[in-house]
């Protein structure tokens, strides 16, 4: 089955409003870059605003992209936030109690950005004396207050913060997004605008988990629509105000996004779905809203049913439709998830399928977030990028074989690692390394989302596929709400399997390693003998694959336990081929020990060449896609012999060197 | 239907232009030759539905003292990028001379022949890229000569679980395979 490769679709630009972002053929960027994009926005423009010498901190003095030296001593425990807002206008009054608490050792600060339009008020701290730097560094204001005496490990306050005024709603320098807009309409008020960014001063690059619950109570003119990051707990109107109040019960990290919508706002429920799902959109209505409706109840199906149960927020759930011209790629946080409009030019396969990553992050991230997302990606960003692969697969490629449609998938991942992704670091990080950082930067994405998709894929197929599945519920159970690490998943997986993962964790998710594996076998009466090489003595698992004479194929995992491993199988009927399944094949570069022997079957015939020249002419160029995006996943790494992501007459030439290589006849 | 039907019918019984037989004959005094087997439905040749590759002898008369020589002949497949295929006999009756490509293909054309083993011949004949030629009519791909040893009879046989006929995407093409056998007249 070839995959029907996607091209942007220009009638679905007409009905997204794209302004500012140029469709053009071929040069789509790839939609996750975005979504990284806004996702690590707040929190970068701390760090290299302070970085840049803000609230007192020299400049150059932070790294923006090393690991903290130390983990900050905020724990942020709840906030109220009472926010007054006229979105017509911008014109706001708010509050902010903020429960603190020290850990580990003192903490002497807690600093906030928002909108720079907003003046900050009475700033007090229940039992501490505060002192206040308040700098602009526009769009934003940033605020550093100072606790005196410090708080000591294991004490907490409550800190108010009173601000108010005109929400200027600027435009941030780099990236391009925007603060918040203003108007009758549809009025957008992002993370940093109306509710607080809060962050640790003293280690404003630090991205160890600091969860926090919170309740917001929003008034705005009565007849005015109004939605915000939470549950919806309550709504009052007193006749020229109307009072909503929205929580979030539940530890979230401080850095997900909190947002207000409001104005005259689409408003329309998703069907199929128990919990009252609310679909928003910026009016007119179009027909992506549509689309991304009735993709909705699938997609939380779905997303509950890889999460091992029903998702926690059961009185309400947003799902937002961003217009393009706020900037804001989308983003999951707690009980909502949003989507620039912007994804619908990529063809509605890969934007439906945008939607299901982004949906499957209110577990991974929201629901189960990471310990550090600056140490490592796996368990938020790997599994948000399985999720969607194996959310289309389920949805539109369910007649095809599983394991070779993920395999095609990885196809374009595994080259992009191989040509651009030679010196990422380790999965997860070790001292000393850093992830590649900066908005928009493809080493990030390759380290990210390619890196630990492609792991984590490697991983459930050498676990095996039900057993990883399993392991992942506990993992969810053990997780939810409290920050996880790698070694965790690798400890649940322990437990369910049975089987030592630390060489796995130690080979691909520690280090980098893509080792070339050694297949050998003989046919006997009966079943195949097979010998497996390796150049190391680290153990190793593979699922190997048995192709038979009749053509029936069987799939038996193989462990390595040194350099060379001898195992025999018995299949009952003649075995032809013995590969290792293609999903191995971004980590694991395992080969036939015949010379170009392209279908493992120890021989090398025309069927070898077959394979190959109808490709004669196909080069690989990266579009920085996780496949189905404009790229021609029939392009087969390997019938590119010399590796030079052309498929020619020099790779021909060298399967031909070794034609005729066969085994006597039976 | 039942008429269309008839006719090819009537065609399959017939000895198709340049065959020599369609029916595989018993062992006798003569020169050694090459009988096409016979299908178990009885209908026989590259005239039957669907596609094939067929080994058709080149008539006694044409072909050189001591040697066999089989056409590999195509037909019923519209868009063909290339055939790969495996041909096995009795090494002790029949000693492989050369394997010669058909005059269809383009000057792209990949032509390789190889006895890996003895009595084992691996060829393909195959384009390069995404094109392909049309043997939906009978399509000579190539010709395959062998000098004869010895008396014995042999089969002259295809390995049907090595041999595969792919269009210009790649995409196999259901193909029926039909060899014979070299056996004196």
């Amino acid at each position: 089955v070839v995959l029907t490769p996607l091209t942007v679709h220009a009638d679905r630009v007409a009905d997204v409003r794209a302004q500012g972002a140029e469709v053009q053929a071929g040069g789509f960027s790839h939609p996750l870059l975005h979504l990284v994009e806004n996702e690590r926005g707040p929190q970068l423009f701390v760090r290299r605003t302070m970085a840049g010498g803000a609230l007192g901190h020299a400049a150059n003095a932070i790294l923006t992209t090393a690991p903290p030296p130390s983990a900050s001593s905020l724990d942020c425990v709840h906030a109220r936030h009472d926010i007054q807002l006229d979105p017509r206008t911008g014109l706001t009054d708010a509050r902010l109690d903020l429960e603190v608490r020290a850990l580990g050792h003192a903490l002497s600060s807690v600093g906030l950005s928002f909108d720079e339009g907003l003046s900050l008020g009475t700033v007090t701290a229940d039992g501490r004396t505060v002192t206040v730097i308040d700098e602009t560094h526009s769009p934003e204001r940033m605020v550093a207050i100072s606790l005196s005496p410090p708080l000591r490990p294991g004490e907490s306050t409550t800190i108010h913060v009173a601000y108010a005024g005109t929400l200027a709603c600027g435009t941030y320098t780099e990236g391009g997004g925007i603060v918040c807009t203003k108007g009758d309409e549809f009025s957008y008020f992002g993370h940093e605008s109306v509710i607080p960014f809060v962050f640790d001063p003293a280690v404003p690059h630090g991205a160890e988990l600091d969860a926090m619950t919170r309740d917001i109570v929003l008034r705005v003119p009565s007849g005015v629509d109004v939605i915000a990051t939470g549950e919806k707990v309550g709504e009052t109107t007193d006749g020229s105000t109307t009072t909503s109040m929205w929580t979030i019960d539940h530890p979230l990290s401080r850095a997900l996004g909190m947002y207000v919508f409001a104005g005259k706002l689409g408003l329309k429920p998703i069907p199929g779905r128990t919990v009252p799902t609310t679909f928003v959109f910026p009016n007119p209505e179009l027909p992506v809203d549509d689309r991304l409706m009735s993709w909705s109840a699938g997609v939380l199906d779905f997303v509950e049913k890889v999460g091992g149960g029903p998702l926690p927020f059961q009185r309400s759930m947003t799902l937002v439709r961003l217009p393009a011209e706020v900037g804001d790629p989308g983003t999951a946080t707690f009980g909502m998830t949003l989507l620039s409009d912007s994804y619908a030019r990529a063809g509605d396969l890969m934007h439906e399928e945008t939607w299901a990553h982004e949906n499957s992050h209110l577990f991974w991230g929201i629901v189960v977030p990471e310990t550090s997302s600056d140490e490592s990606r796996l368990m938020s960003e790997g599994l948000a990028v399985l999720s969607e692969l194996d959310y289309t697969w389920s949805h539109h490629f369910a007649s095809m074989d599983r394991d070779t449609y993920l395999a095609r998938r990885f196809i374009p991942i595994g080259l992009d690692l191989r040509t651009q992704g030679q010196d990422l670091p380790s999965v997860q990080l070790r001292v000393g390394e850093t992830h590649p950082d900066g908005l928009r930067t493809s080493q990030y994405m390759l380290w990210a989302y390619y890196k630990t998709s492609a792991t984590l894929d490697h991983l459930r197929v050498s676990v095996g596929d039900e057993a990883f599945a399993r392991g992942l519920g506990e993992y969810v159970k053990q997780c939810r709400y409290v920050g996880c690490r790698p070694d965790d998943l690798r400890s649940v997986l322990e437990r369910t399997t049975g089987e030592n993962l630390t060489p796995f964790f130690d080979r691909w998710v520690h280090a980098t390693s893509r080792p070339l594996v050694s297949i050998a076998f003989e046919p006997v009466p009966g079943g195949a003998e097979i010998e497996l090489t390796k150049s190391d003595e680290a153990p190793m698992t593979l699922e190997l694959w048995l192709t038979l004479d009749d053509g029936q194929l069987v799939k038996r995992r193989a462990t390595m336990a040194g350099r060379s491993t001898k195992v025999q199988i018995a299949t009952g009927a003649w075995v032809r081929s013995v590969r290792a399944s293609p999903r191995h094949d971004v980590l694991v570069d395992a080969r036939s020990s015949v010379s170009h022997d392209l279908d493992f079957d120890g021989e090398v015939d025309g069927i070898d060449l077959l394979r190959c020249t109808p490709l004669v002419g196909k080069s690989y160029q990266s579009t920085g896609a996780v496949g189905l995006f404009d790229v021609d996943e029939r392009f087969d790494p390997r019938c590119d012999v010399n590796g030079d992501l052309t498929i020619d007459d020099d790779d021909i030439t060298a399967i031909a060197g070794s034609f005729g290589t066969m085994r006597t006849a039976p | 239907m039942r008429a269309a039907t008839g006719v090819v019918l009537a065609l399959a019984l017939g000895c198709a232009p340049g065959c020599n037989s369609t029916e595989v004959r018993r062992s006798g005094t003569g020169p050694m030759a090459f009988a096409a087997e016979v299908p178990a439905n009885g209908v026989g040749d590259v005239t039957s539905a669907g596609a094939s590759v067929v080994l058709r002898g080149r008539p006694l008369e044409i072909v050189p003292r001591d040697h066999v020589v089989v056409d590999v002949v195509a037909r019923g497949a519209k868009d063909l990028h290339g055939a790969a295929f495996r041909v096995t006999w009795d090494p002790e009756t029949l000693t492989f001379v050369e394997a010669q490509n058909g005059a269809v293909w383009s000057k792209q054309l990949v032509s390789i022949a190889k006895e890996g083993t003895p009595g084992q011949l691996a060829v393909v004949w195959t384009e390069k890229g995404e094109t392909s030629l049309d043997a939906t009519a009978e399509t000579v791909l190539g010709t395959l000569t062998f000098e004869i040893r010895g008396r014995k009879s042999t089969a002259l046989a295809f390995m049907k679980e090595r041999a595969q006929v792919v269009d210009k995407l790649g995409a196999p093409v259901t193909v029926r395979w039909q060899g014979g056998t070299v056996a004196a007249q």
